[in-house]
């Protein structure tokens, strides 16, 4: 009884310190959803450098892969809501996979933000021989050949930028 | 439209002008561009990219609102105490700042959110605006798990 007592408290008092002042008292885990050596393991891995030295505490990084990311970001889903697990994730795992997969968790109910890190944009590229010299030009290069509208040309420009997506981000894509 | 599995096939396809326009990282495009291989006419975002501010954004260039970023963020567990966050915010920020890790970033191509849009406030509000904006896309292209 005397032991069940004192195992009681001790356990009280674990639960209280997961959100005293004293946090981090332990190792933090950074989930990063994909696998190692992708643009997302990289940028984990360079973050919790500098968070290690900003918390004074060591930061576990741990590779939990698998379908577009979301077993990774389920694992943080139902983890402990006490700062000691903490995801890495991006535009694929955080936003695309709720339109492609059937998940059993809310993307933006189910966790709760931490912070945006940075942003790698696209560029439009043109073969060198491209008569259009900008953006404008390229436009109107495009549209006397299937006429289509500024509109029309957003909408299929979008498509690419999935197709990309679906292909893995190196992949690359023609529009015309 | 035609979608390449790897960037060297693609990338030797627009440099030998078999095709005439693609959307490609800054990662591997800056190369070609320096080397004269191809043309860059725009960055898909809102803010010129450090590593290029000579090119222009979609806005400036002539298809305003034409974006499309690949950004990276943190989260943790729904329900996580608000003073916890607020201490991961914090060594987020300062990681942020750290000129050792900003150059690292940087020579990923990666541009870094500035200050007022590292708040796990403008976070929430940035993934809403993604997956209203996103999600109907995605859905309309039938892009599924398989």
């Amino acid at each position: 009884m005397k032991t069940w007592l004192i195992g009681l408290v001790l356990a009280i008092g674990c639960l209280g310190s997961a959100s005293a002042d004293n946090f981090p008292s332990r190792p933090i885990t950074l989930v990063v959803p994909l696998s190692v050596g992708g643009s997302t393991d990289v940028i984990g891995r360079l973050m919790a450098e500098g968070m290690r030295k900003a918390l004074n505490q060591t930061i576990i990084v741990e590779n939990i892969s698998g379908a577009g990311g979301t077993i990774g970001v389920g694992h943080v889903v139902h983890a402990p809501p006490d700062g000691y697990t903490m995801l890495i994730g991006q535009w694929g795992t955080n936003v695309a996979t709720g339109a492609i997969y059937n998940l059993n968790f809310d993307l933006l109910k189910d966790l709760d933000p931490v912070g945006l890190i940075a942003t790698q944009p696209f560029l439009i590229v043109a073969r060198s021989s491209m008569p259009a010299n900008n953006l404008r030009e390229l436009i109107a290069w495009i549209r006397p050949i299937r006429t289509r509208r500024r509109r029309e040309i957003r909408a299929l420009a979008h498509r690419v930028m999935l197709a990309a997506y679906c292909f893995r981000r190196q992949s690359i894509h023609q529009f015309r | 439209m035609i979608p390449y599995r790897g960037a060297g096939e693609s990338t030797q396809a627009i440099v030998s002008g078999q095709i005439d326009v693609l959307l490609n990282t800054p990662a591997v495009s800056m190369a070609q561009l320096k080397a004269g291989q191809v043309k860059v006419f725009a960055v898909t975002a809102k803010r010129r990219l450090t590593i290029a501010p000579d090119i222009p954004t979609t806005d400036e260039a002539g298809l305003p609102g034409f974006y499309f970023t690949f950004w990276h963020a943190f989260w943790v567990p729904k329900g996580t105490p608000k003073d916890v966050i607020a201490k991961l915010n914090a060594a987020l920020r300062a990681t942020l700042v750290d000129p050792e890790i900003r150059k690292k970033l940087t020579a990923l191509a990666q541009d870094i959110f500035p200050s007022d849009e590292q708040s796990p406030e403008a976070l929430a509000k940035f993934q809403s605006e993604e997956i209203e904006k996103w999600w109907p896309i995605i859905k309309a292209a039938g892009i599924t798990a398989h």
